[in-house]
């Protein structure tokens, strides 16, 4: 295995946690707001909501860290791959969200 | 909204989640015509939570034990940029479209997406010399069935750019566009069709992102429906995923091209609602 290879396996295993917490996070919050729904409690919209936003982080923190460990390793081709997509995803939330 | 929508919303989550990991498709083709025709919401409610329910079985498929190590991150993060591109641009064509315009094309998209299966060969690309240059956008990986780590080059990266660039077209309508994106990969740049389609099931959160976060702003995500189809798809797709190996590739394809016609006619024909 290269020290190439090795970086790679390690951003895999990071990777790895962010989807699962993602996941079992923002699942967590939904099961939470629709029970809340169903017993008809006040907030349960921001607790769904909430989940949906922790559900929209997931693929943004994965890019995120890549985009770090892309810098890091000075992989021009990666970190700027990423940075685009990072900047994509901004624009659309940003400008969408706020204005 | 009340509680028996989100009751039978989570149904046929878990159903369209199931069967679409079984035919190697998200569940949209049957959750956006559910939603929209079933429940009534417009267009663009419906392909909202699709995508929504796209980017959690994305991530789900893709934290799965060893699941990771298919996955091709380079070549991913590359193709990302023609993905998320591709979102933006449909979002940018189809935004004052009218709700029928949307749907014929909806129903366009998935004949085609038809013809790409029916058309789709089979082939294996695994090259089995682990120490081979595989190029920048390359990769290699531990395959028991081919007995040790295999490698392989991406060919014709133009081709994959284009495919993820209509993929990310496509996740307009509340498709992956992972069928898109996987047999180009396989078939046209040689890439083997467990890491085209561990590498393409990890890009489809960041590509239904865009338009997630799009329907989103606009408040046409309504959240106890988007819960709902969350929680069920994610329950559906791990059952499909359970029972994927025990039947016959060729069973598949059939069955998803009748799916894909099916709902397609439904769409042309401007049946219900």
């Amino acid at each position: 295995m290269t020290s190439d290879d090795a970086h790679l396996h390690r951003l895999e295993l990071t990777i790895g946690r962010i989807l699962r917490a993602g996941v079992y996070l923002s699942a967590a919050a939904m099961i939470t707001g629709l029970a809340m729904t169903a017993a008809a409690a006040p907030h349960a919209g921001t607790v769904l909501n909430a989940g949906l936003i922790l559900l929209m982080m997931i693929p943004t923190s994965r890019i995120l860290v890549s985009l770090v460990d892309a810098l890091l390793r000075r992989d021009l081709l990666l970190a700027s791959a990423t940075a685009f997509v990072s900047l994509v995803i901004a624009e659309e939330v940003i400008r969408k969200i706020f204005f | 909204m009340n509680i028996a929508h989100e009751l039978i919303t989570m149904c046929v989550g878990a159903f369209a989640g199931g069967v679409g990991a079984l035919l190697g498709l998200g569940g949209g083709v049957m959750l956006v015509p559910f939603l929209n025709k079933g429940l009534g919401l417009t267009m663009d409610q419906a392909t909202g939570i699709s995508v929504v329910t796209i980017i959690a079985t994305s991530s789900a498929a893709s934290a799965a034990k060893g699941r990771l190590q298919f996955v091709n991150l380079r070549l991913g993060m590359v193709l990302e940029v023609f993905t998320t591109t591709g979102g933006v641009f449909g979002l940018w064509l189809f935004g004052k479209a009218q709700d029928r315009l949307k749907e014929q094309l909806f129903a366009v998209t998935l004949v085609a997406i038809a013809l790409v299966v029916i058309s789709r060969l089979d082939k294996r690309n695994v090259i089995k010399d682990p120490h081979m240059d595989v190029g920048l956008l390359g990769g290699r990986f531990e395959e028991a069935e081919s007995g040790g780590v295999v490698a392989y080059r991406v060919r014709r990266p133009i081709v994959a750019f284009a495919a993820s660039f209509v993929a990310g077209i496509v996740s307009n309508f509340g498709l992956g566009g992972g069928i898109v994106k996987v047999p180009a990969l396989n078939t046209w740049c040689g890439v083997p069709i467990r890491a085209a389609a561990a590498t393409s099931a990890l890009m489809l959160a960041a590509t239904a992102l865009i338009v997630a976060a799009d329907r989103f702003a606009h408040g046409q995500i309504i959240p106890e429906l988007a819960a709902a189809a969350v929680l069920g798809v994610l329950l559906g797709s791990q059952a499909g995923i359970a029972i994927q190996h025990r039947t016959k590739a060729k069973t598949h394809k059939l069955v998803l091209v009748a799916l894909l016609l099916i709902v397609a006619a439904i769409y042309f024909l401007g049946i219900g609602k």
